[in-house]
């Protein structure tokens, strides 16, 4: 064995800690190592691969606002994009919906714009997407 | 590698699990089937009961379920759903006199893994779960813990730059992206695994 594999944690340990996988006891001595060794410090940062970690980013990013001014690291900033507001993206009730239009089945909700809807709250809307009555943005799934 | 304790779904799979663990997967996930059942053409007010229903279903069943490929979770919720509402229009003969059912639609193209409607579940299942999740653990961090996890471990940006950024020690990012991910799995790792 030689005096690497006896000094420093494996790459496998050190992948589970920057996972969050390891123990309270095995993750503190990590930890300890962690501060005396720029090496591993390194070769933790850089073990990424993570699916649990790659849901997050990608679940945060589709539930992320238009504006990056939400990921400053204030503790407010970060309430409001913990807590986030997935209703205000999220397709209304069809019980809301007006006669004729909650039936639809070649077309598909995809939210409410708000009474007296804007040109600019419709533009995020691409492809197949209409808007009804400057009121509901739609899209044609089954054409797409 | 000693790794770290059970997730919620094996919580909650185990003999006599906390009312707590109940609780959490009930409060994650009634705003979410209660959002999709409102979504089911001609369900309207009954939606928000049958939500309830489909998560007494949930909580029966869940002993059963077992996690086969990654998503299962999730998958098998949706599943769950789309029997309880099919469930729930067969006991009431819920169909159109005549012509095009399309709660009927609405349902097959749900239950069907590869439909867009079924990804569109998937997706917004995630991204109301990450949030659900983040919104629980957040109050157990200090905040530069969490802004260092925030940065490193979510934005992706490298250690050095956030320790930096925030004072800190890379090590003390590297640590703060560890200890967040751990307390995450915890909480709920596997609806998302």
């Amino acid at each position: 064995m030689d005096a690497h594999a006896k000094l420093h944690p494996t790459d496998q340990t050190l992948s589970s800690y920057g996972m969050g996988k390891l123990d309270d006891a095995l993750a503190e001595a990590v930890n300890q190592h962690l501060e005396t060794c720029p090496d591993c410090r390194r070769r933790v940062a850089e073990l990424s691969s993570d699916p649990f970690l790659d849901r997050l980013r990608d679940a945060h990013a589709q539930g992320r606002p238009d504006s990056p001014s939400h990921l400053i690291s204030s503790t407010a900033g970060l309430s409001m994009l913990a807590i986030g507001n997935p209703s205000s993206q999220a397709p209304p009730p069809a019980s809301t919906l007006p006669p004729g239009l909650a039936d639809r089945t070649d077309y598909r909700v995809l939210r409410e714009l708000g009474q007296g809807g804007t040109a600019s709250s419709t533009r995020t809307c691409k492809g197949s997407c209409i808007s009804v009555g400057n009121r509901f943005s739609l899209n044609s799934p089954i054409a797409a | 590698v000693t790794l770290t304790s059970v997730s919620l779904l094996d919580r909650l799979k185990a003999a006599g699990p906390d009312a707590s663990d109940w609780n959490r997967l009930h409060a994650v996930y009634l705003p979410l089937i209660e959002r999709w059942l409102g979504r089911v053409p001609g369900l309207g007010a009954e939606s928000a009961d049958l939500a309830q229903e489909v998560l007494v279903v949930v909580f029966r069943e869940l002993p059963r379920f077992e996690r086969q490929r990654q998503g299962s979770f999730r998958a098998w919720l949706r599943q769950v759903t789309v029997n309880k509402i099919r469930n729930y229009r067969r006991q009431r003969h819920r169909r159109p006199a005549a012509g095009l059912d399309p709660a009927a639609r609405f349902l097959e193209r749900l239950a069907d893994s590869n439909d867009d409607l079924a990804r569109e579940w998937d997706q917004d299942h995630d991204k109301h779960v990450v949030q659900k999740l983040l919104a629980i653990v957040q109050p157990d961090f200090n905040p530069t813990t969490w802004a260092a996890f925030q940065r490193f471990g979510i934005e992706g940006l490298p250690a050095a730059k956030v320790a930096e950024e925030l004072g800190f020690s890379i090590n003390a990012v590297v640590l703060a992206k560890s200890r967040v991910l751990r307390r995450l799995r915890e909480e709920a790792g596997d609806l998302l695994e």
